[in-house]
């Protein structure tokens, strides 16, 4: 379904999206395709002010304006006054939709509003069809599963009536050179996400920080967010000839530079693996089943965030470790939640034998 | 308007029964939920304090509206939430989520308020929920002290430690032992001549090849020590421990410890010697089953030998063959065991220290006095051997029960079926042999 209208006639076009930086990353090629579409129209991309340094060196939109996600409202408006500039359309790109984001769309004027009509983990289907009120225009898309990446593109087309083809953004345009000297050889590791309980077990990652330098040498760059902090600090007290810590002292594109002038990446489901597949970067990637299903007598998950189809990215390129549970595909409303203390069993199973294999596996290939 | 707010009132009555029924229901007893407030760690204090900021009284008359239906319905429902996964609380948050929905229409900023409390309240729920590392956290090497308590348990918390990541080596001494936990009540498994009763057990731990430091006593004593308070709540807590039994993925748990831990602990040859002698002594399907003192009722309930029974009578109506191996504390179930299945079916190891029908008889007579506690302590003193032995100081006799022990649960961990109870030897063997099906007796119920 597309806008009913057509879209030649938008001169301001609002795009939202409230998503993290892996997601935003994954879009950023159906991004470009907006940009060459709405040629004419001004761009203004509403999304999370982590991404501001990112967001402000690319040119796919005219004017970025920084969410605080947690109010879903930009941070220079006090609520007061919120009232936003007038669009000929806002687009609510969220897959999985959220009361916040719809909140925050409903707040934009504009004679019309699309969103994707879809159900979403974030709500329930009452909830769902309450919110739908609030759109002139809701995409419906294909039931099928389909990568995110893949669903963006899909999301252009329903909106543009184009056809374009998913591909990958080439992320290396928006690197900027990583202001702390680097060792010549090293893994890029990132040992956080967005949900602690979705981290890899830290003190295991000690141990592949020390196997990988014992066996080749190397040594492990250990970068993420300032929340990450505490795990980085830990496993470079733990092996301290083994890691070099730049977790919380780079930016977001200083920490793409980092990534593409590394070995290998090792990363939860986070950002780091979407980044190393835009920039063509070996990565070992440890997922839980939130978004995944397994399908097939090798086990291998398919999903919405990982691994990403063959045609995108090679299998010898990213290697995923999964653990098959039969709750797969729970959207992390992880029914073991509060019988657990740090991590999610589907993650917490997966050994660090298996990690260690993997990676290796990856670096001999390269070598 | 009027039918929003007519509308939000329908939600927020709703939403307070809905609350009301799950409050008084019987799942607040359940183990599940004293478990959550062992661990879950946030008050509603703590929550209402998240939400003042976002929530901060507005003069208009929605400011009004939001005070007397709002404030109290986020109040209330806070602990479905932040807490609870029951359908009932599932429930009442979205109610609640549906009836900021609804205020938002009326007044966008009330909404966007009430919303961004709401988010606030689940995040933090996330980072609450997982027990973030302290900074600095050293993983080892150390040395681990055990805590006053019987064997199996002590040994559980050192597999959680390993586990966990860390690499510790144990050190059962009198010093240490008694230097961390005073007068020892429980930990039998010590005597003054003995510097590290761990290598009586087990042989020395190695993390790689050529490591020797665990036999070196005067460097282990320098180091940093820790009882096992990292392993995860499983190793540690019964309670913990009764819901990991419970969980669906009790299997997957077993066999994650089980590579991780299994290989790393080895028993001695002369232990490893009694285990194999027995096992060839039940050359077809064999099945193990722990039978513990009465007074161990505090941990695995008000089990009877029928409830053995019938789980038994089950399991070798399916293997005739098969032949049980008993591990228990006292001749009183030997003899009944015997007396039922026959002295040819029923294999003990022979010789080890078990009270006697009488010492049974004399706890059972005690407990008509008025001392006993639900420990099942009578004026102060402990009845299973362990605590006997250890009042005693441990010495020789401690050694050997605990060589005793270490026995009968790698022996048990080598049978196909186990019939048990809630307790340390069977926490031990469900990763110590993940292939071996456990059937659990308790309370005459599944």
């Amino acid at each position: 379904m597309t806008i009913s209208s057509g879209t030649s006639h938008i001169k301001r076009l609002a795009l939202v999206r409230t998503d993290n930086l892996g997601d935003f990353l994954m879009w950023l090629s159906a991004a470009a395709c907006y940009r060459r579409h709405f040629h004419n129209a001004e761009i203004s991309l509403f999304a999370s002010e982590m991404l501001s340094d990112l967001a402000e060196a690319v040119p796919y939109w005219d004017k970025f304006v920084p969410l605080r996600l947690l109010e879903c409202r930009p941070p220079t408006l006090s609520a007061r006054n919120a009232k936003l500039s007038d669009f000929d359309l806002v687009v609510n790109l969220q897959y999985s939709r959220s009361l916040v984001a719809d909140r925050f769309v409903s707040r934009l004027a504009a004679p019309c509003r699309s969103a994707i009509d879809a159900p979403s983990p974030n709500m329930s289907l009452e909830e769902l069809a309450s919110e739908n009120q609030l759109y002139t225009t809701l995409l419906r898309l294909s039931p099928k599963p389909l990568h995110e990446l893949e669903r963006n593109f899909e999301i252009f087309n329903a909106i543009s009536g184009a056809a374009e083809r998913p591909h990958l953004e080439a992320l290396g345009k928006f690197a900027a050179r990583c202001s702390v000297p680097l060792p010549d050889r090293f893994v890029a590791l990132f040992p956080g996400s967005s949900w602690k309980k979705r981290n890899y077990p830290w003190p295991r990652f000690v141990q592949l920080c020390e196997t990988l330098h014992s066996r080749f040498g190397l040594v492990t760059v250990l970068c993420g967010s300032q929340s990450d902090a505490d795990i980085s600090g830990n496993i470079h007290a733990n092996a301290p000839q083994a890691t070099l810590n730049l977790n919380g002292k780079l930016k977001i594109r200083e920490t793409f530079d980092v990534i593409s002038r590394s070995s290998l990446v090792v990363a939860n489901d986070s950002m780091a693996g979407h980044a190393a597949n835009l920039l063509g970067i070996p990565s070992v990637c440890i997922i839980g089943g939130g978004y995944n299903q397994v399908f097939g007598s090798d086990q291998m998950p398919e999903g919405r965030f990982f691994p990403y189809p063959d045609h995108l990215v090679s299998p010898n390129q990213q290697i995923i470790l999964n653990y098959d549970m039969e709750c797969y595909g729970c959207s992390y409303h992880c029914k073991y939640d509060i019988l657990v203390r740090d991590t999610f069993p589907c993650i917490d199973y997966v050994s660090v034998g298996r990690v260690i294999a993997a990676a290796e596996q990856l670096l001999l290939s390269a070598a | 308007m009027p039918t929003r707010f007519s509308q939000l009132l329908h939600l927020y009555l709703k939403g307070r029964a809905w609350l009301a029924a799950a409050q008084s229901s019987a799942m607040w007893n359940r183990p599940r939920d004293r478990l959550r407030a062992m661990y879950g760690g946030h008050s509603l204090r703590e929550n209402a304090a998240a939400l003042r900021h976002h929530l901060a009284p507005d003069k208009s008359p929605l400011g009004s509206l939001y005070k007397w239906a709002i404030q109290p319905l986020v109040r209330n429902l806070l602990p479905a939430l932040t807490n609870d996964q029951s359908p009932l609380k599932k429930h009442a948050a979205r109610l609640a989520l549906s009836s900021v929905a609804l205020l938002d229409r009326a007044s966008p900023r009330l909404g966007w308020a009430a919303e961004a409390g709401v988010r606030a309240i689940q995040r933090r729920r996330r980072l609450h929920a997982a027990e973030l590392p302290p900074a600095k956290l050293l993983l080892g090497p150390l040395k681990f002290v055990p805590h006053d308590t019987d064997l199996f348990s002590v040994f559980n918390h050192v597999a959680g430690e390993i586990y966990f990541g860390r690499r510790i080596y144990p050190i059962f001494s009198c010093p240490e032992a008694r230097s961390a936990n005073g007068q020892l009540k429980q930990f039998a498994y010590i005597d003054e001549a003995c510097p590290n009763s761990w290598m009586e057990f087990f042989e020395p731990l190695a993390y790689a090849s050529g490591d020797d430091l665990h036999q070196d006593i005067a460097k282990l004593s320098a180091m940093s020590s820790t009882s096992g308070h990292l392993a995860a709540p499983e190793f540690r807590h019964a309670k913990a421990t009764m819901a990991l039994y419970n969980r669906s993925d009790y299997q997957h748990w077993r066999w994650a410890v089980h590579n991780a831990v299994a290989h790393m602990i080895k028993p001695k040859r002369d232990i490893l010697a009694n285990i194999d002698a027995m096992l060839e002594r039940m050359p077809g399907h064999r099945l193990g089953v722990h039978v513990c003192h009465p007074s161990h009722l505090f941990v695995q309930g008000k089990i009877l030998l029928q409830h053995y029974f019938s789980k038994i009578d089950i399991i070798l109506k399916r293997y005739p063959d098969s032949t049980i191996f008993l591990a228990a504390d006292n001749d009183l179930a030997v003899a009944a065991f015997r007396y039922r299945y026959g002295s040819d079916r029923v294999l003990c190891h022979p010789g080890f220290i078990r009270q006697t029908v009488d010492d049974v008889l004399a706890w059972s007579y005690s407990l008509v006095q008025p001392k006993s506690d639900d420990m099942g302590f009578v004026g102060g003193i402990g009845f299973q051997t362990h605590y006997r032995i250890a009042a005693a100081g441990g010495g020789k006799e401690g050694i050997r029960n605990g060589k005793e022990a270490v026995t009968d649960v790698f022996t048990l961990a080598a049978c196909d079926d186990f019939v048990c109870t809630a307790s340390s030897f069977t926490l031990a063997c469900a990763y110590l042999n993940p292939r071996q099906v456990q059937h659990f007796v308790s309370d005459g119920q599944d």
